[in-house]
């Protein structure tokens, strides 16, 4: 395949400040490196406060206090091939060169995210604004009008205030203004959680569709497997802060290597099946104290010793899996 | 208890509830010393800059400033207090019935006290106590000012009940009727609680600032000594064109260390035994 | 999409339209039970006063004006009447006459002295609430720690005292402290639309003002920063922020929105600045309502006195349905109901 890097992930390590004063941390992200191509969908799995939000924000450079990277490196790589690093560069950089041109961020909860005292079309305009385009308002509306057509969204909708819209609406609208500049890289953070099953597909097959058109990277963050089954290329496992799992999305749901993504997938609903499904024992760890060695071992039924005591290194096997588990170790 | 021991460890708390103490027995326990009432015009020589044997001056009246003040003071502060009891009381009641009676009262009782809030309280205040007060006593006009002062502390319980309202109905499908009690006692309570202090201490100290107001306009018992006919008169007399500066100024002082003690004490004793308790 | 809007901001108008005329209502009604509750016979304390501060009407005539109040006031008629009556005659502006300056109408006294109320109202209300909001919002973004902790805690202090103990210090610090005199002018230029007028308003206004600005702006100083620093974690705003806006954008928006609250929180403190303002056109020698109303209570003037409640609380109404009226320009959920 004919596909380069886009973004870079290196050796991440990220904490929430709780309590300077009782040095309280909450280890939010341990030792991550990802490598995000063109022309992909990449999913980010994982449960609730495994840390996939959080990565993203890192990725798109908006790791604002209380949130610290205490180690590692974000690299971005351009249209002409230069590359940024984005955990260094400053926040007016970002601003202005990076942010939304670049790579755009679709954030959770995007049905509530728009202004609600402005008109829809002045929150394009001032998109415009915020990046210096000296645009007039007539071009502006052209440019937009044309995108409301792709995405399936009537034109009234400019002048309405976001409270008249319906959620799925709303939710357009945001992808819209993330599209605006045609960025490389679009990072949509959980984008079918609020909605009901019906727009849901309308939305994932309207993100589907561009990105086959642009061959963009798409990272799709959710937590509903039935998401990533839908839309991504590769997927990365992810829990209480580790990367545990990397692969095509077929190797992920037909041949799951970690034991954590094994029991996942064992606990989806398959068609046509009858079985009595099971959940994974136990509960995730607290990241004020997260357990020694590896982070899963205290529900993982193949526990060694070794994994009470060391953390796991990150294994990469051929074709791009990578796992993070000594069961998969050369010791 | 513990919360004792927090509070009593805690230094703004210990300064401020010292300073109050101070005032209140200056307020409240030395006029029980007097022989004659200090607010008798001529007693001592007139305007006498403070001494040590007029700690505070005198009045142009003759009038020892120092337990003049005292006794102005014990007045201002038992209108207010009272006021704040009154006011408290009301609102409670008030807001309780807006949030929980059915539509047609709670509408009507909402729609009261909106409107009551927004009609100006001091002139209605200086009408009713000019034209009644030969027949009242400080403690009735405390209860006066608390039939004025109790709008904006009902909307609050307003939205404070009604809050709690989805709370009990969702306890309510969990538990059998005595874990409600339970309930109302370990949650409610406190809750209510601290508004009740905050609410007291804000009507006291809005009855001290329209005390203060209506004296200087002349429409109190101006025979008695409150803070604010002391002022009445110091300004009637042009106190501070001759000068007479300490019959304005200290009094202010005084009244202004009363309101700042309440106040903080108010602020640490919510900081420490509710706010605290809330956080991670 | 339009015609549903006009149908509710017609209701929103209606429903503030009538809450006014309750309010107006109460109040009069207010004064009305207070002016009827008294513990003696208003005639009769007219009389007695006029005799007490040797006036040289005869006693014929004393026994004149007596006959007249008691018809005013109708007090030969059941309370139901009279009270009517007492509505009807508001209604149309009549309060009756001044017993100090007998016999000129209250509403006289009252008119010449209401234009330079509401301007010291008015204008302190708006000073107050612009500058504690602008001030509040910059606070909230602000980096420079030490400037904002000075203004924070300049209001902590200030905010508790009421404002009649904070006039009180300002006049002592006007008086004592800078030595600044109080009299200064004679009597006011009489009521026209003359810029003369308006000047010498303005002129008067400056001191009076100053001593409700100079502490008035805290209360929605603190309010607004409070409300400023939440917003500044609002979905929208961090939203805003990852698009790219540049720290003023972020600032203009969080004021925008912020304002919505902060209205109301203007309406609402009306009253105090009418309290405050009250005070302080009487120690600044400021010729509103306020000073009327001391020179009423010091001759007793009662119906005087019951005409300046009335107004009070008729002014209020009104300028709080003024401000309701805008409330829609500033909340685009009230001229458009939402879909969801």
């Amino acid at each position: 395949m004919n596909t380069h890097i886009v973004l870079s992930a290196i050796n991440i390590s990220a904490d929430y400040i709780l309590d300077s004063k009782r040095g309280l941390y909450l280890n939010a992200i341990d030792n991550v490196s990802i490598d995000f191509r063109s022309d992909e969908v990449i999913g980010i799995a994982g449960e609730s406060g495994s840390g996939k939000s959080t990565l993203v924000k890192i990725l798109y450079g908006a790791a604002f206090p209380p949130l610290i990277i205490r180690k590692g490196k974000v690299y971005l790589f351009t249209k002409d091939n230069s590359k940024i690093d984005i955990t260094s560069i400053t926040r007016e950089e970002l601003r202005k060169n990076i942010w939304w041109k670049h790579i755009s961020y679709m954030p959770q909860n995007a049905m509530n995210v728009l202004n609600p005292v402005k008109k829809v079309k002045d929150q394009f305009i001032e998109v415009f604004k915020y990046h210096d385009e000296r645009i007039d308002a007539k071009e502006t509306i052209t440019k937009i009008k044309e995108l409301f057509m792709r995405l399936g969204l009537p034109i009234e909708a400019l002048n309405a205030y976001p409270h008249q819209l319906s959620g799925g609406m709303r939710q357009r609208v945001v992808i819209a203004l993330s599209l605006l500049f045609n960025p490389r890289i679009v990072i949509a953070d959980e984008p079918t959680t609020a909605v009901d099953v019906v727009t849901q597909l309308g939305i994932l097959n309207l993100l589907k569709d561009w990105q086959r058109n642009s061959k963009t990277t798409l990272i799709m963050v959710s937590h509903d497997m039935s998401v990533h089954a839908y839309m991504d290329d590769r997927i990365v496992v992810m829990y209480a802060g580790n990367v545990v799992e990397v692969g095509s999305k077929n190797d992920i749901f037909e041949n799951p290597m970690h034991p954590y993504t094994k029991l996942l997938i064992a606990s989806l609903i398959k068609k046509g099946e009858k079985k009595l499904k099971t959940g994974i024992a136990g509960e995730p760890p607290n990241l004020l104290n997260p357990p020694p060695g590896c982070r899963f071992h205290p529900r993982c039924p193949f526990a060694m010793d070794i994994c009470r005591r060391e953390a796991p290194p990150i294994v990469e096997l051929s074709d791009g899996k990578v796992v993070r588990c000594w069961l998969y170790a050369r010791k | 208890m513990t919360i004792l021991r927090e509070l009593l460890t805690n230094v703004r708390f210990v300064v401020w509830f010292s300073i109050l103490v101070l005032l209140l027995a200056y307020a409240f326990i030395y006029p029980q010393t007097f022989s004659v009432n200090p607010v008798r015009w001529y007693q001592v020589p007139g305007a006498l800059p403070p001494s040590m044997n007029f700690p505070f001056g005198t009045t142009l009246l003759g009038q020892d400033l120092f337990k003049l003040t005292s006794l102005a003071l014990s007045n201002t502060l038992l209108i207010s207090f009272i006021s704040g009891a009154i006011g408290v009381a009301i609102a409670l009641l008030l807001g309780f019935i807006a949030a929980f009676t059915g539509r047609i009262i709670s509408g009507i009782t909402s729609t009261f006290i909106d409107i009551m809030c927004m009609i100006p309280g001091i002139p209605i205040l200086m009408l009713i106590l000019y034209a009644w007060r030969d027949r009242l006593t400080m403690p009735l006009i405390g209860l006066i000012f608390g039939a004025i002062g109790w709008t904006f502390s009902a909307r609050i319980y307003k939205g404070l009940f009604e809050g709690l309202k989805s709370r009990l109905f969702i306890a309510l499908s969990q538990y059998s009727g005595l874990g409600l009690v339970q309930i109302m006692i370990k949650d409610v309570m406190p809750y209510v609680m601290r508004f009740l202090m905050v609410n007291f201490i804000d009507i006291t100290i809005w009855a001290v600032g329209n005390e203060v107001t209506i004296s200087v306009f002349g429409a109190m018992k101006m025979d008695e000594a409150t803070i604010g006919t002391t002022i009445y008169w110091a300004l009637q007399y042009q106190a501070l064109l001759l000068g007479i500066w300490w019959w304005v100024v200290l009094p202010v002082v005084v009244l202004i260390l009363a309101i700042a003690s309440i106040y903080n004490i108010a602020i640490t004793i919510d900081n420490v035994v509710f706010v605290k308790r809330t956080k991670i | 999409m339009k015609l549903h809007s006009v149908k509710s901001l017609l209701s929103y108008i209606a429903k503030r339209f009538a809450l006014m005329i309750i309010m107006i209502w109460v109040g009069l009604t207010l004064s009305f039970i207070i002016s009827r509750l008294l513990p003696f016979n208003a005639a009769d304390y007219l009389v007695s006063q006029l005799a007490a501060a040797g006036s040289q009407l005869s006693a014929k005539d004393l026994e004149n004006m007596r006959r007249q109040l008691l018809s005013l006031y109708g007090l030969d008629k059941p309370l139901f009447v009279q009270y009517l009556d007492f509505l009807r005659n508001y209604f149309v502006g009549n309060m009756g006459p001044s017993f100090a300056y007998f016999p000129t109408p209250v509403r006289d006294i009252i008119i010449n002295a209401l234009p330079w109320s509401i301007v010291l109202l008015m204008s302190a209300s708006i000073i107050n609430w612009i500058i504690g909001n602008v001030i509040g919002v910059l606070a909230a973004i602000s980096k420079k720690r030490n400037v904002v902790a000075v203004l924070e805690n300049f209001a902590l202090v200030t905010v508790p005292i009421p404002y009649a103990v904070l006039g009180l210090a300002f006049l002592i610090v006007y008086a004592l402290v800078l030595k600044l005199p109080l009299t200064m002018y004679g009597r006011p230029v009489a009521v026209g639309v003359s810029l003369g007028y308006i000047l010498s308003m303005f002129e008067r206004a400056l001191v009076p003002l100053l001593g409700l600005v100079i502490v008035g702006w805290t209360g929605s100083f603190l309010y607004m920063k409070n409300l400023a620093v939440r917003m500044m974690q609002e979905d929208f705003i961090v939203y805003k922020i990852l698009q790219g806006a540049k720290d003023r954008h972020v600032t203009g928006m969080v004021f925008r929105n912020a304002l919505i609250p902060q209205y109301t929180g203007l309406i609402l403190g009306l009253t105090r600045v009418f309290a405050g303002s009250m005070l302080v056109e009487y120690l600044f020698n400021y010729p509103g309502i306020g000073l009327i109303l001391r020179s009423a209570i010091s001759s007793g003037d009662f119906n005087l006195m019951v005409g300046i409640v009335s107004i009070s609380v008729i002014a209020v109404a009104i300028a709080t349905f003024i401000l309701d009226l805008t409330y829609p320009l500033l909340d685009p959920r009230i001229r458009y109901p939402g879909a969801g």
